[in-house]
């Protein structure tokens, strides 16, 4: 019995030791990140690797005030709340009609979704910023939001079907014996019991938003309408890159991500688990 | 629930998610009185509280706006590294603005759609303009015999960097003036167990723009480019050129192993570290040597030129240089508001500009003042400097040639010439190839 525990432990420890590494490695470079942005940036070109020798917790305050960050902050913050507020929104709305119902034109949208899915993002950037030229929003408060939601919908459309096929239709047919109206049993009814798979869609939802790049690179060009990502070029000049400032406010802008990441990291799993494998 | 309702439900999620309503911004500023007024936009990577010529820039801009209240400029930064993108998709959506930097190759595109105007005319109403640019300072600007664009810097493409402790340590002495000489030191420093020059390659740019350009510059002239990129006569498979590609693919022994996985970053660090004995690069090294390097290694930092190549008709003083990137007006710009930008760029790129640019550690296409106090500047600077005075400034390929071949093929080709995976033939043929294409 012993000579079995004995081999049972030897087993666990070659399993789990490659994937102590394997989580070493995915940890080491977010340290590596927050130490590094303490160093001066000549500590950091001598040994990028070497440990901060006087912390330079000042780093933060002038990667703050030289990236705007206080208004880019607002700025991401906004385009990531208004979008996925719409995201939840429009998806929840699609996601369950195309889930309940069947009916002409049903493939269509799916196709379509899933054309949208297919195509690069980045071979839209330009037809993008002329269509947005066109309508007259491009360079606004507006400019980006449709741009997230377009790119977010079709994922949350595609987790929240998946989800809702899961579920039995019994308290849907309850609602309506008891009178609920479609309205009524989509918000109060089923809305509730898909918090999971809303969780999974508000974490990738506001986690891309918020470190999107390229669209919010071309459409702004209004300093009081940048985003934090923006901010983090403004450490860049034609001949040198201040990496230790560029360091502070990467950690700066991870760390709101990260939390709420760590926050619902159950929920997504569960989430993702459900929608990809229901239905 | 009835499908109608169920597909105008869907279809107004759809339309909702697509377009979502507009709200536009706009701004308007009371103005002072002064002799000069108008309004134009600036798009430019001139970061603001930035060092070298973002510094110089803002200092004069600033002092610039103080000085003309009446003047109204709407500034919009993108960083350097993602400007050239940033610019493309403005042109294609025609929102170029009114000024804007633009880059040697882009040129012909902008002036042959009619998108910018010469400035060449607009720079000679102002004689004083005209004569406070140095020589050659226009030539990165100049597209089919006209200046399109207003220069404010003139940066040496390569420049030696060296440790004088190591060459004194391995018995060097003094920065090496011919190729044999050079590799005769390198040999040295080899054996001594460093490495002899520092490459970071990574990126593309730095082995040909900023090293092998101005070694090419020891077997061919000026006129063999001119010829060259006016479709001439000159070909990248001549035997001059052919020759100068075979002589830098064998100085590539003595670059670091790793040089096309490191990039110019990694390369300052290989040689902060004194593991490197010296590096060729731009001009705009010798700033970067001052701000990062460790005060020993700073103090033992010293630059050269380009060593000649004995038998070859260049000499050390020639030197792939310019202005790289140059401000141009938009066709649509005029008026007052021309005037204020012509005000505004005279402001930017020359007169007091000049001095302080070289205080912020780079060469400006402008003339510097008489008085100008050269023992304010850093040692090493000042150094770079006086060598930057004896240079005979040659077009820099990339800046001149169209971009499928200054910065598509000739940085791709080198990357594999000095990784040994292509023979100095196949990339002359390849690129004489792709500029033929490009025609």
């Amino acid at each position: 019995m012993s000579k079995k525990k004995a081999k049972n432990a030897g087993w666990n420890l070659l399993v789990n030791i490659p994937i102590m590494f394997l989580s070493l490695s995915c940890i080491y470079p977010v340290v590596w990140l927050i130490y590094s942005s303490l160093k001066t940036d000549q500590e950091f070109a001598v040994n990028p690797m070497s440990l901060p020798l006087h912390p330079m917790f000042s780093n933060y305050v002038e990667a703050f005030k030289k990236a705007h960050f206080g208004t880019f902050l607002f700025n991401t913050a906004y385009n990531s709340i208004v979008s996925l507020i719409l995201v939840l929104f429009i998806s929840f709305i699609m996601g369950y009609l195309l889930s309940r119902y069947r009916f002409k034109g049903r493939g269509i949208i799916f196709g379509l979704l899933l054309a949208s899915m297919m195509i690069p993002i980045y071979a839209l950037i330009v037809p993008i910023f002329i269509q947005e030229k066109k309508i007259g929003i491009l360079n606004t408060r507006v400019s980006l939001i449709p741009v997230y939601v377009m790119m977010e919908l079709p994922t949350s459309v595609f987790l929240i079907d998946g989800y809702l096929r899961g579920l039995s239709t019994e308290l849907e047919d309850a609602a309506a014996i008891d009178g609920a109206n479609l309205w009524q049993t989509m918000w109060k009814v089923i809305f509730p019991i898909c918090k999971p798979i809303i969780s999974t869609v508000v974490i990738l939802t506001f986690m891309h938003v918020w470190n999107e790049f390229a669209f919010a690179q071309v459409l702004i060009s209004k300093e009081e309408l940048k985003t934090i990502q923006i901010g983090l070029t403004y450490f860049t000049s034609q001949y040198m890159k201040s990496y230790t400032l560029l360091l502070s406010g990467l950690a700066m802008a991870t760390f709101p991500v990260l939390v709420i990441y760590l926050f619902f990291y159950n929920q997504i799993m569960h989430g993702m688990m459900a929608g990809a494998v229901k239905g | 629930m009835n499908k109608k309702m169920v597909r105008g439900i869907l279809t107004a999620t759809l339309i909702a998610g697509v377009i979502a309503p507009a709200a536009v911004a706009s701004e308007t500023e009371g103005g002072a009185t002064s002799d000069l007024k108008g309004e134009f936009s600036l798009f430019h990577f001139m970061e603001e509280d930035g060092g070298g010529t973002s510094k110089a820039f803002w200092n004069a801009a600033n002092k610039f706006m103080e000085e003309n209240p009446n003047v109204k400029i709407d500034f919009e930064f993108t960083d350097s590294d993602n400007y050239q993108e940033k610019l493309t998709t403005k042109m294609a959506g025609n929102e170029l603005g009114d000024v804007w930097l633009t880059k040697g190759d882009m040129l012909p595109t902008f002036a042959d759609g009619g998108l910018i105007q010469p400035a060449d005319k607009l720079i000679d109403q102002d004689q004083e303009w005209r004569d406070s640019y140095i020589d050659g300072a226009f030539t990165d600007c100049t597209f089919d015999g006209t200046e399109w664009g207003v220069p404010f810097q003139m940066q040496a493409n390569c420049i030696g960097i060296y440790n004088k402790d190591i060459f004194d340590e391995v018995g060097i002495d003094g920065w090496p003036e011919t190729f044999t000489e050079l590799e005769e030191d390198c040999k040295k420093l080899k054996d001594a167990g460093y490495i002899p020059i520092a490459m970071g390659n990574k990126d593309q740019w730095l082995a040909e723009s900023a090293v092998f350009n101005t070694f090419a510059y020891r077997y061919i002239d000026q006129d063999w480019f001119d010829s060259l990129s006016q479709d001439k006569g000159a070909k990248f498979t001549d035997d001059q050129f052919v020759k100068a590609l075979t002589d830098f693919q064998s100085l590539a022994q003595y670059f670091n192993e790793d040089m096309n996985a490191i990039n110019q970053d990694e390369m300052f660090s290989l040689y902060y570290n004194k593991k490197a004995a010296m590096f060729f690069d731009g001009a705009w090294s010798i700033g970067t040597m001052i701000q990062k390097a460790p005060a020993d290694v700073l103090s033992a930092t010293h630059c050269g030129l380009m060593p000649a190549v004995e038998g070859e008709p260049g000499t050390k003083e020639d030197t792939a240089s310019g202005a790289g990137w140059n401000y141009v007006i938009s066709s649509n710009l005029e008026g007052d508001n021309l005037t204020a930008a012509l005000a505004f760029l005279k402001a930017v790129t020359t007169g007091d500009y000049a001095g302080d640019a070289l205080n912020q550690g780079f060469i400006s296409s402008g003339k510097v003042a008489d008085d100008f106090d050269m023992s304010s500047l850093q040692p090493l600077f000042a150094e770079y400097y006086n060598l930057a005075k004896t240079m005979k400034n040659h077009t820099i390929f990339d800046c001149a040639l169209p971009a499928e071949i200054g910065s598509g093929a000739l940085y791709a080709d080198t990357q594999q010439l000095i990784a040994g995976t292509m023979t100095p033939e196949q990339m002359a043929e390849d690129c004489q190839n792709v500029l033929d294409e490009s025609r």
